[in-house]
């Protein structure tokens, strides 16, 4: 509610269960905030959460599971790309020609 | 306890706090003699140290006293940028940083430009130059803005002189980085990141009581300026508040592709560390940024009228802790800003000593000799720093989200690119770096105040995106990363699908 000072008061009034119902000339109010304040909250917190737990349950199988994602500091043998030699290996790179690509390429 | 007696306590709580990180550098020197060892601490680190770096370097001194600032000035408006950074995390644990630590195992690389220089089969060594130059520029700023920090810390909590603060902040890190390289850098973030943590779990709630609880505050904030409690803020739902609000997402964006925090994916153990990190990282980020913008939110009602709306913290912790804890808190803030340039120092040494001395000039160098030059240009590059911090106390913190926009503009989308499109290329790279960069430079000299001062990360990054695609488009990529590329995602699998591992 606004105060004849045109200050905003001390406003809302507490229900039975705590909450905030009244608002300040935003619309409905939760606990003396905004709705869309209370949606911003929680839209900058559960939708990481959710992204995260979700490829931990996806991934874990291949990744924590048997020699998922090796357990060393480099890949193993196998997959290492061809013509990158360890880390001291100074002036390497690709010995392989480039290839002609078609025409777009590859989205991925 | 008067004054002799709480400057006592805070001082007694540094000089420990000092002591364990230089403890730690002893420590992580026994894995610092080698080139890989020095930057990547061997690949050897565990999910709980790397998701606790890569945040606490994320969030440097500007987390503790700039958002709580923002949460000050603006209010609940400054949940725009818990949105992009909780977000920002999450996509790069889960999108970003298993196919990134594949693909540098598979081509045994230790730094950002050591990846793209492979990946793009870069025999004439312009992407490692480029990165270099784009590096060295804003770690210089970065940390020259770090070090103000620090020397205003001092300053705020202990009274000493801005520069003397200075001084003291830069000798401890230099000695502990330089000792004991990233494993040092590493593990004392891990310190920094719980003191961080704890801290920002205690001060909003400590702060809200101290205004008569949640109802209370709500009512007095909303006396002081209703707008304070909306999400668009003062500007309501127009041009100018969905800026504001695209402009605070967007410091977020930084997480998916800054150098400094890729190399801690590069760091870790095995892609399983990754996987459990991800899940520590999102929650700590959440309880950073939350408690920040609650801590300035609860700021605002306790302590208003500041002049300096970055100073609610420390005006916050010596005026409701007794001084043995505002000595602690002064740690946090020490820690927040310390974390930060140990990690941007050991990133411009990597980018001199591994980038351009080991792989371009002298390859023949043995580890040991190359080490210690990188210990030595650790401590060149953080003097440079201090040169610039020592006699310009007035560097804000939009110094530091500038430096911050201008890393993330270059790397983050040739980083994207390079690793979700087969058809990126080494030109569309180079340009995209190029590009990126300087349109976050440009955009903040000269367009940024014309146009609602919109964050420069968003201009970047369009321009970064837009470069590497369409050079890319013009020239043909490398041959065999697209076998490369087939094969990381045949063992990582992709957002919603199990790789085959192994």
């Amino acid at each position: 509610m606004r105060t004849a000072g045109g200050a905003w008061a001390a406003g809302g009034v507490r229900t039975a269960g705590g909450a905030w119902t009244e608002g300040r000339g935003d619309g409905a109010m939760i606990a003396g905030l905004p709705i869309g304040t209370w949606v911003l909250m929680a839209a900058g917190t559960v939708p990481g959460l959710v992204l995260v737990v979700a490829a931990y349950r996806v991934h874990r199988a291949g990744d924590l599971g048997k020699g998922g994602g090796g357990s060393d500091n480099a890949a193993p043998e196998g997959r290492r790309v061809p013509g990158r030699g360890p880390e001291t290996g100074g002036g390497r790179g690709p010995e392989a020609p480039q290839a002609q690509r078609g025409p777009g390429g590859d989205d991925g | 306890m008067g004054e002799a007696g709480s400057n006592g306590a805070i001082i007694g709580v540094l000089v420990s706090y000092f002591f364990v990180l230089i403890a730690i550098g002893w420590w992580a020197s026994r894995e610092s003699g080698s080139v890989k060892g020095f930057y990547v601490a061997g690949k050897k680190l565990p999910s709980w140290v790397i998701a606790f770096s890569s945040n606490t370097t994320g969030e440097s001194g500007w987390l503790l006293l700039g958002l709580t600032g923002m949460g000050y000035l603006v209010g609940f408006h400054a949940l725009w940028v818990v949105l992009g950074e909780v977000i920002g995390v999450a996509l790069a644990w889960s999108l970003v940083a298993r196919p990134y630590k594949e693909f540098t195992d598979r081509y045994d690389a230790i730094t950002v430009p050591d990846y793209l220089s492979d990946r793009f089969a870069d025999r004439t060594h312009v992407i490692r130059f480029v990165s270099a130059i784009i590096v060295f520029s804003m770690v210089w700023a970065y940390t020259s803005a770090q070090l103000t920090a620090s020397g205003k810390a001092f300053s705020s909590f202990l009274g000493t002189s801005y520069e003397g603060g200075v001084l003291i902040g830069a000798g401890v890190i230099f000695l502990y980085t330089s000792i004991g390289g990233f494993k040092a850098v590493a593990y004392s973030d891990v310190l920094q990141g719980v003191l961080m943590f704890l801290c920002l779990l205690v001060l909003p709630i400590v702060g809200i009581a101290h205004a008569g609880g949640w109802g209370e505050l709500m009512a007095a904030i909303g006396a002081a300026d209703p707008a304070l409690l909306r999400p668009m803020g003062e500007h309501g739902l127009t041009l100018a508040g969905v800026m504001s609000a695209v402009g605070f997402v967007g410091i977020g964006l930084a997480f998916l592709g800054a150098p400094q925090l890729l190399t801690r994916f590069m760091s870790a153990r095995s892609r399983g560390e990754i996987l459990g990190g991800g899940v520590m990282a999102v929650t700590c980020m959440i309880v950073f940024d939350i408690g920040a913008v609650l801590t300035g939110v609860a700021g605002r009602a306790l302590f208003p009228g500041l002049t300096d709306h970055e100073t609610i913290l420390p005006v916050m912790s010596t005026e409701l802790f007794p001084a043995i804890v505002a000595g602690v808190i002064l740690v946090v803030v020490l820690a927040a800003i310390m974390s930060t340039v140990d990690s941007l120092l050991i990133l411009a040494s990597s980018a001199v000593v591994r980038d351009v001395v080991q792989k371009v000039f002298r390859p023949d160098y043995p580890d040991r000799k190359l080490s210690l030059i990188g210990r030595v240009l650790t401590i060149v590059i953080g003097l440079g720093g201090l040169a610039v911090a020592l006699p310009e106390s007035r560097m804000l913190f939009w110094f530091v989200l500038f430096a911050w926009s201008g890393l993330a503009s270059a790397f983050t989308p040739v980083v994207l690119c390079s690793l979700f499109w087969k058809g990126t290329t080494r030109a569309g790279a180079i340009a995209g770096m190029i590009s990126g960069f300087l349109t976050a430079v440009v955009w903040t000299v000269a367009v940024k105040q014309h146009f609602y001062d919109l964050y420069e990360m968003i201009p970047g990054f369009a321009v970064g995106f837009a470069v590497t695609i369409g050079v890319s488009l013009f020239t043909e990529p490398p041959e065999e990363a697209g076998e490369v590329m087939d094969d990381v995602r045949r063992v990582v699998g992709g957002p919603w699908k199990a790789g085959e591992g192994g």
